[in-house]
């Protein structure tokens, strides 16, 4: 008899147990957060603070450099960003954001001390499109400190509007180029020429967009010394 | 007689425990016996000087050097009669020799400024600026003139009306440079352009992206002589704290 009740007892545990067992369960997918690009020139790097706290890997963030590897995730409104100069700390940006979950965003900073410039894009794959994976889209930046108007090149791709005589971006003008905008899946030269027809820099090697790429492509550098300029390439995580 | 024995046993022991926790201090407030103590080093004409401080226990090294334009914060005793000796690294000259006392918990800042003929220092007690009375709330500075110059400068916060008290300054005395000591608040936080002009409305020094938040207090301060190798430069000290 007392075996029965025990056997009863084991049984029963076991099944009613069983009931808080969540593998089959659909877990949360924790996607989304923000990418820091930091094309500012004026400074060997930058250093990152979201209300007051700093970012792993981003303190500091190097010139021509982007991260984190993984994008950070700050759901939320009103978030507090900072970036300083590692030049007598000048703090070059403080502006507040929010972030959604499910969406991915970059903050981009360029300009010069005098006048610092920043803008937070919303990376979307593009409308309209059926199957993320199969396509390859683009989107450029000009972030360099020249008065001229460049135009990317993508191979001997047709430059579509989007891509042709950008002056120096305002945060509104960025923002307002966050879209990607598709090409034909390829391995290309890249290269940026000014409205005179003259190079003003070309990327080393080539540049694979492949399917299910999306690439922002960018000028950095400054006037005052030409052999600053350079296309910078971040592949970028969009959702 | 067995069950006698063992109660006993355990009375002794739940005795012990309770008295012997009476010996355990873990809970006690520490008596607090610091000062926090910055130093700033606006003297140009050598490469490092080093602050020797003495709390009643003798001269001890604060550092092992600090160069020109530096600036370092320290928590020291505090001392009725503390004295501190600044040398310079030009043949160990001293350039300082003064006491003063350093009350708990409160907070000073050391400043050293001139020539190896002439020397400059003095000592501020950084202070909430009266009848605030939420220190966080607001943001405050003050200035002082630690150049080599002949010229009387004026501090410019970005295109404000410049403060009264930061209006054509010469070359701070250690009686002036006391006497300045008081944090002016203000309420234009942001982010700032800061520019130093002489009487003239020439421009000596300009500093880009000074931080000025709200609980911010800062000493700015010019320094250098215009030349090389020490030009004008608006050096920025954050104080860690105020009292």
């Amino acid at each position: 008899m007392k075996k029965l009740s025990l056997i009863v007892a084991l049984v029963a545990s076991v099944a009613l147990l069983g009931s808080c067992l969540r593998g089959s369960d659909p877990q949360p997918e924790r996607v989304g957060g923000m990418t820091f690009v930091n094309t500012f020139i004026e400074a060997n790097g930058a250093f990152y603070l979201v209300d007051r706290n700093t970012i792993q890997g981003l303190y500091p963030l190097d010139y021509r450099t982007y991260g984190p590897s993984w994008p950070v995730y700050y759901p939320g409104e009103g978030r507090r960003l900072e970036i300083y100069s590692s030049y007598e700390d000048a703090r070059l940006v403080d502006t507040t954001f929010s972030m959604q979950d499910s969406v991915y965003y970059s903050s981009i900073v360029y300009g010069t001390h005098d006048d610092p410039r920043h803008f937070i894009t919303e990376d979307r794959i593009p409308d309209g499109v059926d199957d993320p994976a199969a396509i390859a889209a683009v989107r450029f930046y000009n972030l360099a400190n020249t008065e001229r108007r460049v135009t990317l090149h993508i191979g001997e791709i047709e430059s579509v509007a989007a891509f042709r005589n950008r002056p120096l971006e305002t945060p509104a003008s960025g923002k307002q180029g966050e879209d990607f905008i598709p090409v034909a899946i390829g391995n290309y030269t890249v290269t940026v020429v000014d409205e005179e027809g003259e190079t003003v820099a070309i990327r080393q090697g080539t540049v694979d967009l492949p399917a299910g790429s999306y690439t922002s492509i960018f000028l950095t550098g400054d006037e005052r010394d030409p052999r600053t300029f350079y296309v910078g390439i971040v592949r970028q995580w969009v959702n | 007689m067995q069950t006698n024995i063992n109660l006993y046993k355990s009375i002794a022991l739940s005795l012990g425990v309770m008295l012997l926790g009476g010996c355990i201090k873990d809970e006690e407030t520490e008596p607090e016996v610091r000062s926090g103590f910055t130093v700033v080093n606006s003297f140009s004409e050598a490469q490092a000087v080093q602050h020797r401080f003495d709390a009643g226990r003798g001269f001890q090294p604060l550092n092992q050097g600090q160069g020109y334009r530096g600036i370092d914060f320290y928590v020291v005793p505090s001392c009725e009669n503390c004295k501190l000796e600044i040398v310079s690294s030009n043949e160990l000259a001293q350039l300082v020799d003064t006491a003063f006392a350093l009350q708990v918990n409160k907070y000073y800042t050391s400043f050293l400024f001139g020539t190896e003929e002439v020397p400059r220092h003095f000592i501020t007690e950084d202070q909430v600026p009266e009848g605030v009375d939420d220190p966080a709330a607001i943001a405050a500075l003050r200035f002082f003139n630690l150049a080599k110059t002949t010229d009387r400068v004026t501090l410019h916060i970005a295109d404000a009306e410049p403060i009264a008290a930061f209006r054509d300054r010469p070359t701070e005395t250690p009686k002036t440079g006391k006497d300045a000591q008081e944090f002016i608040p203000t309420t234009h936080t942001g982010t700032h352009v800061l520019t130093i002009r002489n009487e003239n409305g020439e421009q000596l020094a300009r500093r880009t992206g000074v931080a000025l938040d709200p609980g911010d207090y800062l000493t700015l301060f010019l320094t250098g002589d215009g030349g090389e190798p020490a030009p004008y430069y608006i050096g920025v000290v954050r104080h860690r704290g105020i009292n």
